[in-house]
């Protein structure tokens, strides 16, 4: 991302859906999608197979599911986060929406769901998959840094993106940024500790040890 | 077992296993994230999203 976004940390969420008419709403849905896309393929994709003993999901439906739970995310009544963690929220709109498409979905490779069977898996949610786990975990961590970049200052954040994130080596990043090499092991040592205390908090605890 | 970064006493020191653990994961979820949305995957179903959300009047049922 080149441009500048407005905060998103975990805790903020509710609020940026909550704001859908505000100005900025477009922005957030934008980078709700970029940081939450890959766990939501997954749980999608991990749950059509759970319902359909291992059907292979198709591309384009899967796309649709995942578009309409985002829609469902920004909609959908507040979403309370005393009552459960948002990767479950997650789950069960996504749930909703994969079993919506089992039921109008021609049965090419599963059996078809009547009204019966089709309530049943709406009620039933299935176990998370491995993969839905890692892709979630992946996003609640580019969800910290977000939350890291809106609590610190831009220079700060510059120097930890390129030694943490970007790779550069602390001499090289000192070399382009025209600072002292002891500039650069201070502030990443600072952030981290920043990040880390962020890292504690209940909601980020919560979320990633559902 | 406890991922590093999610030590609640934040302030203890990390070992250098500990360090490589999170940058690796990290570096791995900032890539990720900038990644994503460089795929056409991503804009169609941004695009749809779009669309969804500027006409409150569409329905959000998925198609038949």
């Amino acid at each position: 991302m080149n441009h500048r976004l407005p905060e998103t940390p975990l805790s903020l969420l509710v609020r940026l859906r909550d704001e859908a008419d505000a100005p900025g709403w477009q922005v957030s849905w934008k980078r709700f999608l970029e940081l939450y896309y890959s766990p939501l393929l997954a749980m999608a994709a991990g749950i059509y197979r759970k319902h359909t003993g291992n059907a292979t999901p198709p591309q384009q439906a899967i796309e649709d599911v995942v578009a309409a739970v985002v829609v469902d995310f920004f909609r959908k009544d507040r979403f309370d986060r005393n009552k459960g963690r948002l990767r479950a929220y997650l789950r069960m709109l996504t749930n909703a929406r994969v079993v919506d498409l089992l039921r109008k979905e021609k049965p090419l490779n599963h059996e078809s769901l009547d009204a019966e069977s089709s309530a049943g898996l709406a009620a039933s949610l299935p176990a998370e998959s491995p993969e839905e786990n890692e892709a979630f975990k992946q996003a609640l961590f580019a969800t910290l840094i977000e939350d890291l970049r809106e609590q610190i200052p831009y220079r700060q954040f510059e120097i930890f993106e390129l030694v943490k994130l970007k790779g550069v080596s602390p001499e090289q990043a000192a070399s382009n940024l025209g600072v002292q090499r002891g500039v650069i092991d201070n502030t990443v040592y600072k952030v981290m500790l920043r990040l880390r205390e962020i890292a504690a908090r209940p909601e980020y605890q919560e979320e990633y040890y559902a | 077992m406890k991922h590093p970064l999610f030590k609640t006493d934040a302030d203890s020191p990390l070992s250098s296993q500990e360090e490589k653990i999170i940058a690796r994961d990290l570096a791995a979820a900032y890539q990720q994230s900038e990644q994503a949305e460089r795929t056409p995957e991503f804009h169609r179903v941004a695009n749809s999203i779009q669309k969804l959300l500027i006409n409150p009047s569409v329905s959000t049922t998925l198609p038949a």
